[in-house]
This record gives structure tokens, sequence and C-alpha cells, in this order.
């Protein structure tokens, strides 16, 4: 959906403005530097789950007050990318400027400022607040911040956020639910390594655990795979992970488990994948006795991993829009 | 790390790109369309778990030979993301066009070839097949059908794979290992949508397919194959493999010869095979009886090998006319289901890739 003030008369053009504007973003007053010469342009798009906005506008300045916030329910967070501008903005007594490509959080739950030194495009990103905690913890220790830092992770979101507005409307539900996820994945990393916190551990340990995950996210493939090979893979001792890993009330097999099942779990729930068997996801993805799998499965996810998947496809094909699933999957302590 | 051949002496260029481009690669054979203009680059970085080699290169042939991908080292599976350029990538019995940009999968187990018809830049992605067949189940079926930019997913996977080789390098450790991974996931998406698109196939019956079809593109080669060799060869029956066939519309019998005359074809089109006559190529491929060949490809393509062999030289000598000759009838393209000219008059069910 695309709206522009190009064919607006050019008295109406700043009400019609803000008018879209807050249908793509929030409310807020909108204080153009050239009122009468004020252009701007916005197309809406969605990932499931995620709201996304193309905004080009001419500098202004909005401004979201403490009266406007106080009717606001709204459980969004912003996740704005300049793809090239001048901006400023102001929140929780924090000024970050950006000049030419940057990314930062905006929380609508309070009040913030933002100002468009020049003509700017954005890419902005709505992202219900309880997917982006359950991720990075909690939000104001972002807002307000400069989120692009040279070098890796940062430049990749951005390279990532500006593939999506054209690619998304031609990527079925299923497979968008799944670039959603990776696209919060993605965000959160970059997030917390351009403020340098991690989520509700302290520093060290918080690098050594997210270390150890990934590093098990590579080896869950491998059968009979052992605690020390993943623990020694990621350079800890295999105490040092099973007590960083306690925290969340987990192990090192726990852990391991918890996430094979989970990826079989997906593959079960993917249209692309119904001709493969459910014993070769099994083994595919590391487990070595299907009688096991299916044991824990069925603890974990209260059906049998053949009445998970025929649930699945007659929820699919019955056109159930959004099925009944999480799109953060944390793992429940059981 | 970067290798390009723009500091060397032309004459050296080649042999310095065969060192280069070879080493720490899969193994393979690398023939230069024409030896003495080669140029190449290659760039290769590493995310943990996947190694990345960005190419730019000169019209060339690279091959990987059944005596190469037998004696292999680990069945690493390749992911190439195209560019800018032109290129055939065959596997299987599957032969993918991709003009600018598009994506396309290997596996390093069986043989393939890649003929790059034009100036290409590439980058291509070396895992481990297990990380893959995790995600997709077996791969059979998958190689050499591209993702082209029709598709959503496909445009995100090559996108986000685009960013890697110039980020890669600034990655910290846990950073790496959730890209490569994030990577791998796309694919997988953009791999397993592609796949949805088509029929819905078991999985024991596609892996019966592919190994049938990787067989007869083995044995095209010798003159007087019998669908009963084949079949033998593909440790399957007859009949079992006609029924296989039966659902793509063609039989043992059809299927090699419309890949014999797609190979002869393939090589008609090359300057790497201009000294060669058409009757070698023909009997090279297995044809016994010329008449015959020029008969069945004049039917197939709607003119004579000569006509067509002169008139893609001409288009190829004349650089004004280089689009119109990439428009001639083309049977390789598996994105563009409806070739040109020769429709009307090709057999039902050609289409064997």
């Amino acid at each position: 959906m695309i709206y522009s003030t190009q064919d607006v008369h050019p008295r109406e053009k700043l009400s019609y403005w803000v008018e879209v504007a807050t249908r793509g973003y929030v409310e807020h007053d909108s204080r153009p530097q050239d009122r009468q010469a004020f252009t701007g342009n916005v197309a809406i798009t969605s990932l499931p789950g995620l709201g996304l906005s193309v905004f080009e506008a001419d500098a202004h300045q909005v401004h979201r007050s403490s009266r406007q916030t106080a009717h606001e329910e709204s459980g969004d967070l912003l996740l704005s990318a300049v793809c090239d501008g001048a901006v400023s903005l102001f929140q929780d007594g924090r000024e970050c400027l950006i000049e030419g490509k940057g990314l930062y959080l905006v929380d609508p739950t309070r009040p913030f400022e933002l100002t468009l030194r020049r003509r700017s495009s954005h890419i902005i990103v709505k992202i219900p607040r309880a997917l982006l905690e359950a991720r990075i913890g909690g939000a104001s220790e972002f807002t307000g911040r400069p989120l692009l830092t040279a070098g890796g992770l940062g430049p990749l979101v951005m390279g990532f956020l500006e593939l999506l507005p054209a690619q998304a409307e031609a990527i079925d539900h299923a497979s968008g639910m799944k670039v959603a996820e990776q696209l919060l994945d993605l965000v959160a990393l970059a997030l917390c390594s351009a403020v340098e916190k991690s989520p509700a551990l302290s520093s060290p340990r918080a690098n050594a655990l997210l270390r150890f995950k990934a590093t098990a996210e590579r080896l869950l493939i491998e059968p009979g795979l052992k605690p020390e090979r993943v623990a020694q893979e990621s350079g800890i001792s295999v105490r040092y992970a099973n007590s960083l890993l306690a925290e969340e009330g987990m192990s090192i097999e726990r852990y391991v488990a918890e996430r094979r099942l989970e990826r079989c779990r997906s593959a079960l729930e993917d249209a692309g994948q119904v001709h493969r068997s459910i014993g070769e996801i099994a083994f595919k993805w590391g487990f070595s006795d299907l009688s096991h799998f299916g044991r824990r499965f069925k603890t974990r996810y209260g059906m049998t991993p053949t009445e998970y998947r025929h649930q699945w496809q007659c929820m699919s094909t019955g056109g159930a829009l959004s099925p009944p699933r999480r799109l953060v999957s944390e793992p429940e302590t059981t | 790390m970067i290798f390009s051949t723009h500091d060397v002496h032309p004459r050296e260029r080649l042999s310095y790109w065969l060192e280069v481009a070879t080493r720490g690669y899969v193994e393979h054979d690398f023939r230069a369309a024409d030896a003495s203009a080669f140029s190449g680059s290659v760039e290769v970085t590493t995310l943990p778990g996947v190694g990345l080699a960005k190419f730019s290169a000169s019209p060339a042939r690279v091959g990987r030979s059944a005596r190469s991908a037998g004696r292999t080292d680990n069945g690493d599976v390749l992911l190439g993301l195209q560019l800018s350029g032109e290129a055939t990538i065959s596997q299987d019995g599957n032969d993918a066009l991709i003009r600018g940009r598009g994506m396309y999968l290997l596996d390093s187990l069986r043989p393939f070839e890649i003929n790059l018809h034009a100036f290409s830049r590439s980058i291509v992605a070396r895992f481990p097949r297990a990380v893959l067949e995790a995600r997709v189940g077996n791969l059979a079926g998958l190689a050499a059908r591209p993702i082209t930019t029709a598709s959503g997913v496909g445009n995100l996977a090559m996108g986000f794979m685009e960013l890697l080789p110039d980020l890669a390098e600034e990655f910290d450790d846990v950073a790496g290992l959730k890209v490569a991974e994030q990577m791998l996931d796309l694919a997988a998406i953009a791999l397993t949508t592609e796949r949805g698109r088509g029929a819905a196939m078991s999985s024991p019956r596609a892996v019966a397919l592919m190994r049938l079809k990787a067989t007869i593109e083995r044995l095209l080669i010798e003159p007087g194959l019998k669908p009963v060799r084949v079949a033998t060869e593909a440790g399957i029956s007859v009949r079992y493999a006609n029924d296989l066939l039966g659902d793509e519309g063609t039989s043992i019998e059809r299927c090699i010869a419309d890949r014999r005359l797609e190979r002869c074809r393939m090589a008609l089109d090359e300057t790497v095979h201009a000294h060669r006559s058409i009757g070698e190529i023909a009997f090279n491929w297995g044809f016994s009886d010329l008449s015959h060949f020029g008969r069945r490809f004049k039917q197939r393509y709607g003119m004579t090998p000569t006509d067509y062999r002169s008139q893609k030289t001409r288009h190829r000598d004349d650089p004004e006319t280089t689009q119109s000759c990439l428009q001639l009838p083309d049977m390789r393209a598996r994105s563009k289901p409806e070739p040109p000219q020769a429709q009307a008059r090709k057999p039902a069910g050609h289409e064997i890739a």
C-alpha cells in the first residue's frame, strides 16, 4: 500500500501526511520545516507479526507528547533504519544523531522527539514488544542510541532490512514467519553488540553463553553428540557450560535435546518438507533412536510427531491464517 | 584473501588462475574459452563451517568429472549465487541457464558442469551436505534447479548471501556462527519453496529418479546404449525407470535421445568446440547414425546442426546482435518453459531435466 502527498492539494498535504504517517507509525505531531513545499510518501507492507513501512519525507519534526503516549497501549517497538538522511532522535534522556545511514529504536509508549534535518528515507519495522524484549531484555537501554556500529552485524541488518520491503509481498505466509524470526534474531544480535549489553547476564558470562548456544546449533546434526564436544568447540569446560545453562534451568544435554526437538518440530510444520518421513527428519537432526525421539516429542509438545504434523497440515489447509504458534519459541523449562 | 589475474602478464594469466582457483576448492577441470584473453579474480573468506568464494571470470567451462567426484573428499555441497553474466549449470541431467542473477545448488559427489557463456561474477558457498540435508531432507532433485529473481524468498536469500563476503571478516565468532546458520536457513527456505511448487514427490522416488538421470548422463556417450543397461546401472528395473520418467512425460529412450541432442547443441554453441566437426560431436555423444542425428536435431530445434552452428557463430562475431543470439531456441532454461521458436516442432515431453 502506497500513500503519497504527490496528488494531494498543497493545502491538504500536511494533514494528509499526518494521517498516513500515523497509520504507518504512531500518533504524533508533525512540524515541517517548509509547510508549503512539504512532500512525503509511505509504503506499507508486512511480514507475519511485523509491520514494515518505508517512509520518505522532507525535513520535519516529529513530536510525541506525554499526552499522546498516555492513551497509548501499543505494545509495539519501532526499529528504524535510516537508509539515507540526517536524523536526530531524543528519547529517555539520550540523543542520537545520524548522518547518512543509521539504525535506532523508538519506544512509542514514552515521549520522543525526532528531527529530520533534510529529506530522509527510513524503513520502520513495527515489532511486538514481547518478541524483541524476549531477545534483548528491556528496550529502555536501546532507545535514543545509535545502533549501527561499524563492522559486522549492523551493516548486515541494514542490508537485510533494505531487501525486505520489495520482497515482503512475494513471500508466502509460512516462509514469511521464518524470515520474520530470522530478522528478529539478527536484529537482537546486532542491537546487543551495538550497546555491548547482553540480556539477563553480566557480560563475559553472557558472551560465553551466546557462543555456546551458537556452537551447539551448528553441532546439532551430529549423531551421538557429547556434552564434552560442544563445550570444547565453544572453548569452555563442561562444568562452566552447565553452570551457564543452569541459570536458564538447562544443562548441555537438555539444551541440545531441546534444540533438536525444536528443529524437528519446525520441519514438521513446513509444507515444503511434507515428503520427508518423520524418521528421516529426526535422524538428520541428530536423534539416533526413533522411539526415544517420539517419547521426548510427546512429553514436550503433548502429542506424537505424527499427530503434530497431521494437525498442522489440517490447520494450514483449512486456511487458518495465523496458526497457534508463537513466533518466539522459548524453551519451556520443565 | 584476493587472487586476481589483473597484475599478471596476459600470457601467464590462465596458468596463474588454474593454480589459485583450483586449489582449495573442489577438484575440477577448467577450460577457458579464450585462453589468451582470460581474466579472473577470486576472493576467499569463511564463516564458521562455510567457505565463501567471490569469483569473477571470463567465459570458461568448469567441469567436475565422474572420476574426481568419485574420489571425493567429503561430499560438500556448493551453493552458487550468480550476480551477473550468463551461465549454464548442469548436473543430474538438469541444465539451468541463468542470465543475470540466480542461485543454484551443486553436489560435489556427482559430476557437474558450469559453462560461463559471458564474463560472470558469482559467489559460491561451500558447506557440508549434512547441514543442508537436515534442513531440506534429501538433496535429490535440487541440484542445478535455478532459484530466480521471481522468488521472493529467493531474492532475500540471494541478497543476504551477497552481503556476506564483504562483511565476513568483521563478524566476531558468535556473530559468525549465527550468520552462517541464518544463511543456511534462508537458502533452505528458498530451495524448499521452489521445490514445493513442483510436483510433490516422495523421497524414495525422487532419489531413484535422480540416480537414474545421473546414470543416463554418465552413459550417454556409449553408442548403442540400451534402456536395460541404464536401468541395471541405476539399480532399478526398466519398468520402474520408465514409470519414474513417465511422470515427466518421457521414457528412458526418449530421455537418452533428448539429452544427447541437448549435449550436442551445447557443444555447437561453444567456441572451444569450434574446431570439431559436427559428425565428431554427434558420435562423441553416442549417436551412431549421422543422418538420423541431423533429422532429430532439426525436428527438435527447427534447423539443421550446420545452420545452428553458423547462426551462433555469426551472432557471436557480431557484437551488435548478441542480444538476438540469446533469443535463439533455447531448451536449457528450466526457468523459461516456453522456448520461442522450436516450440511447435518439439516432441511432446521433451523437457527432461
